[in-house]
């Protein structure tokens, strides 16, 4: 105990056994594959996770089959599909009016393929694609793998930086000494402790969520785990609400107008 | 209390401590929300926002705890 070597291995950690030979829940192992595309001081980048890249493409392809049926016959006295397109986009609008105003619709694009996005990569981990046999690893969901959520919290604040140099072009860093130049580190730890928590929120809500299913099932099966995906269907949805939300927050807060 | 033991222990004590803030926290928010909700029923929709907000910023305290299980559990 206490070796760091020992502390930071994940898959080990993450692996629940059930009856002696049987593993319940597989979700920190990926497979992994090694490209030969980087230098070995960049070794880190030559490691993909197959499975999250299967699991996000698939949610990318959904999303762009729902978008196009959805949009396929706009009217004015819309069909079924035109309805449900309708009401995810006015739950996104009403994301960024509520926190931007008016100038929401600017980020409108941005908060919207977000939110759908993380919508349909979370829900896509309750359906039951365990079953598909991997070499390792199993099929998750694609924010339960910790790459995923960095990225999209990462294009959160390049996105804020975006809108808040083209609001307020160089006086956007002026923000850094404000109220006080004394809060200058704090406001530069800012920028790194915002990724982090929405990274780390929404990566361990769905790790969470795949773990206690494993659980569960040890404890009992198809009654306890069942529950459990009726939360996590729940918590699947407000996660990506948060995500979306706070993005939202933190883009009309630094693109706003000074008082 | 040799190594193997206290690194058994550690990680679940880690997720147990962890949760007790967070669910104080939940508490108070939810009770204030509805108190809002009970008193001005039309601003329901608008507060929701207000609502999730420090809920997601009370719930990462509850996930370090976590995160600190699976670290301490190798």
């Amino acid at each position: 105990m206490g070796s760091v070597d020992r502390a930071f291995s994940l898959p080990d950690a993450l692996q629940i056994k059930g009856n002696p030979g049987t593993v319940l829940a597989n979700a920190g192992h990926h497979w992994a594959i090694q490209l030969g595309l980087w230098p070995q001081s960049l070794d880190f980048l030559n490691t993909i996770h197959l499975n999250t890249l299967i699991m996000t493409w698939a949610g990318m392809a959904l999303i762009l089959l729902f978008a196009f049926l959805f949009t396929r016959k706009l009217a004015l006295y819309p069909s079924n599909f035109q309805v449900v397109g309708e009401s995810i986009f006015d739950l996104c609008r009403s994301i960024t009016t509520s926190t931007g105003g008016k100038k929401g619709d600017t980020f409108l694009f941005y908060i919207g393929s977000l939110f759908v996005f993380i919508l349909v990569a979370n829900l896509m981990g309750q359906l039951p694609l365990r079953l598909i046999p991997l070499p390792q690893g199993e099929l998750i969901a694609a924010t339960g793998d910790f790459n995923v959520p960095a990225a999209l919290a990462v294009f959160t604040v390049m996105m804020y930086f975006y809108f808040g140099i083209k609001k307020k072009g160089l006086s956007y860093f002026k923000h850094y000494i404000q109220p006080f130049p004394v809060f200058l580190p704090f406001n530069i730890l800012e920028d790194f402790t915002r990724p982090f928590s929405l990274m780390l929120r929404l990566y361990a809500n769905i790790l969470v969520g795949e773990l206690l299913a494993g659980i569960m099932l040890g404890a009992a099966p198809y009654v306890a785990p069942s529950m459990v995906i009726c939360l996590e269907l729940f918590v699947a949805i407000i996660q990506a609400y948060i995500f979306a939300v706070l993005s939202s927050v933190y883009i009309a807060l630094l693109s706003a107008e000074d008082h | 209390m040799d190594a193997a033991a206290a690194g058994l222990i550690s990680g679940p004590l880690a997720v147990g401590l962890a949760s007790i803030g967070p669910g104080i926290g939940i508490g108070m928010l939810t009770a204030a929300y509805f108190n809002a909700v009970a008193r001005q029923p039309e601003v329901q929709g608008n507060l929701l926002i207000y609502f999730f907000i420090p809920l997601a910023m009370v719930e990462l305290l509850g996930l370090f705890g976590f995160i600190t299980f699976i670290l301490a559990k190798g």
